[in-house]
């Protein structure tokens, strides 16, 4: 989105279709707070606290009804958003933006009533699922799009700049500076899964996260293990030495994202869409995706998976269905970077199950830093 | 366009220390502003000067309150004046209420 012309009470913006289709998307949720969601008072002095309750929750519902027949009659204006060339352009004057701010706020803060109103959004992100992500994403959209017209009428963001906001990808593959990621990493919203999408992410040190539509991170700070410093307990030895497992690598790709798709107790695992699978089976078989499976009586009980770029490994997610399954093909990964002079092992963060094997958070500064020389490493996996 | 959209600019409430009046002794509502962890800072800076008409700074001082304090006192009012603010910062989804001034 791009401010395009402002003058003191009109704003011309320039959307690309993915940011149309999301503030379309957004408004047409509009209205999401409950009328009964708002007191009127903490306190019990008011007089006649009851009636004027009510009062102001008719008046509210009232004028709810009034927005979303006014946001209706808006979004079939045909001059309001003009299709040109591959972009749209909208055109909204000073007091149509105040009155959007209304709107796309009730669906932020209905969004986030849904979500069993959180103290933190990362509370929500960690738990993320098919029933919580529409919120999650409808929030984020709707504060995307809040933060830029408040930046537009406040006189802040100039015609023609960029605001200090996650991007919304368009169709051209790039992706901006992940060192502008909002605080909690994200990049940009949009785009797709595609493999030139996705190694160019990976490269620039962002990952895709959810779908519908696709978010891009890339934290700070950064997990990843040191590939000679992998701690191996004296437990995973004893356990390594018996070889409870047949270990293979690149056998069983697909079922192991299978594997990790499954939501666990102490496993995010709910992620993984049926949409990662197909991106990611796709890059496994143009050799950019590699799997490591652990298999007991021909069953398939553990496995790890990532991307390989150059000598970056991107660990993606782990699974096992026995004790030790997981560790065993973390072991045996490990082994085969060193093996191959890999540079660099991305987990992206580091959870209570990788950080006794030796996993760290560095910044992601010096991330991008290790990141640039490793992707021009000549490895094959 | 909804009515309500025009900036309302009040003039600042006058406490004066000596009652000169009956409506001076009422206690008054005290119109205040909870912290919440949705509205965005930015957002509630703005809705504050649409609302009171306050300059940038008073309505980010007031929202820094919120955020710092955990509320903050924005106005004492009648009760009709009160409930009108309640209203307008209530459609704007600030979480905000009216308390009667015990003083």
């Amino acid at each position: 989105m791009k401010l395009i012309r402002a003058d003191h009470d009109h704003f011309q913006f320039k959307l690309s279709r993915g940011e149309m289709i999301r503030l379309l998307h957004v408004l047409k949720l509009y209205p999401l707070v409950p009328a009964t969601h708002h007191r009127l008072s903490k306190g019990r002095k008011i007089p006649n606290r009851e009636e004027n309750q009510q009062l102001l929750e008719e008046a509210l519902k009232a004028q709810r009804q009034e927005n979303r027949k006014h946001l209706e009659s808006m979004l079939s204006e045909p001059q309001r958003f003009v299709k040109c060339d591959a972009v749209y352009h909208a055109s909204f004057t000073r007091a149509e933006i105040e009155w959007l701010l209304q709107v796309l706020n009730d669906v932020r803060v209905g969004s986030w009533i849904a979500l069993g109103s959180p103290e933190q959004r990362e509370e929500a992100i960690k738990r993320l699922n098919e029933q919580n992500r529409p919120h999650v994403i409808a929030m984020d959209v709707a504060g995307y799009f809040e933060g830029y017209f408040l930046d537009t009428i406040s006189g802040e963001l100039k015609p023609g700049e960029d605001p200090f906001l996650p991007a919304v990808l368009s169709e051209a593959v790039e992706f901006p500076n992940p060192e502008l990621a909002d605080a909690e990493g994200m990049v940009a919203v949009g785009g797709d899964l595609s493999i030139e999408r996705l190694l160019a992410a990976y490269e620039k040190g962002i990952f895709p996260w959810t779908v519908n539509p696709i978010t891009w991170w890339s934290p700070d700070p950064r997990g990843i293990i040191e590939l000679d410093d992998f701690h191996v307990s004296e437990s995973l030895a004893k356990v390594i030495r018996k070889k409870p497992f047949e270990v293979t690598i690149d056998k069983a790709f697909q079922q192991v994202m299978q594997g990790c798709a499954i939501p666990g107790p102490k496993r995010r695992g709910t992620w993984i869409t049926q949409e990662f699978i197909e991106a990611y089976t796709k890059l496994h078989k143009q050799g950019h995706a590699h799997s490591v499976e652990c298999w007991q009586e021909k069953k398939l009980v553990g496995g790890v998976y990532g991307v390989a770029i150059g000598g970056l490994f991107a660990g993606e997610s782990m699974f096992h269905l026995v004790d030790n399954a997981s560790k065993v093909a973390l072991h045996h990964l490990v082994q085969h970077l060193q093996k191959h002079k890999f540079l660099l092992f991305d987990i992206q963060m580091v959870t209570p199950a990788t950080e006794p094997l030796g996993a760290k958070s560095i910044p992601r500064s010096e991330y991008l830093k290790r990141l640039s020389v490793a992707v021009v490493k000549r490895c094959l996996f | 366009m909804p009515t309500t959209l025009e900036p309302v600019t009040i003039p600042s409430p006058v406490i004066t220390k000596k009652p000169e009046s009956d409506d001076d002794l009422d206690p008054g509502y005290l119109v205040i502003c909870w912290n919440d962890p949705v509205n965005l800072m930015v957002y509630v800076t703005h809705v504050f000067q649409v609302v009171f008409g306050w300059e940038w700074k008073k309505a980010e001082k007031k929202m820094m309150e919120v955020h710092n304090l955990g509320k903050s006192l924005l106005t004492r009012e009648s009760l009709e004046k009160a409930e009108f603010y309640v209203h307008q910062l209530q459609k704007y989804n600030l979480h905000a209420t009216m308390e009667r001034d015990s003083k």
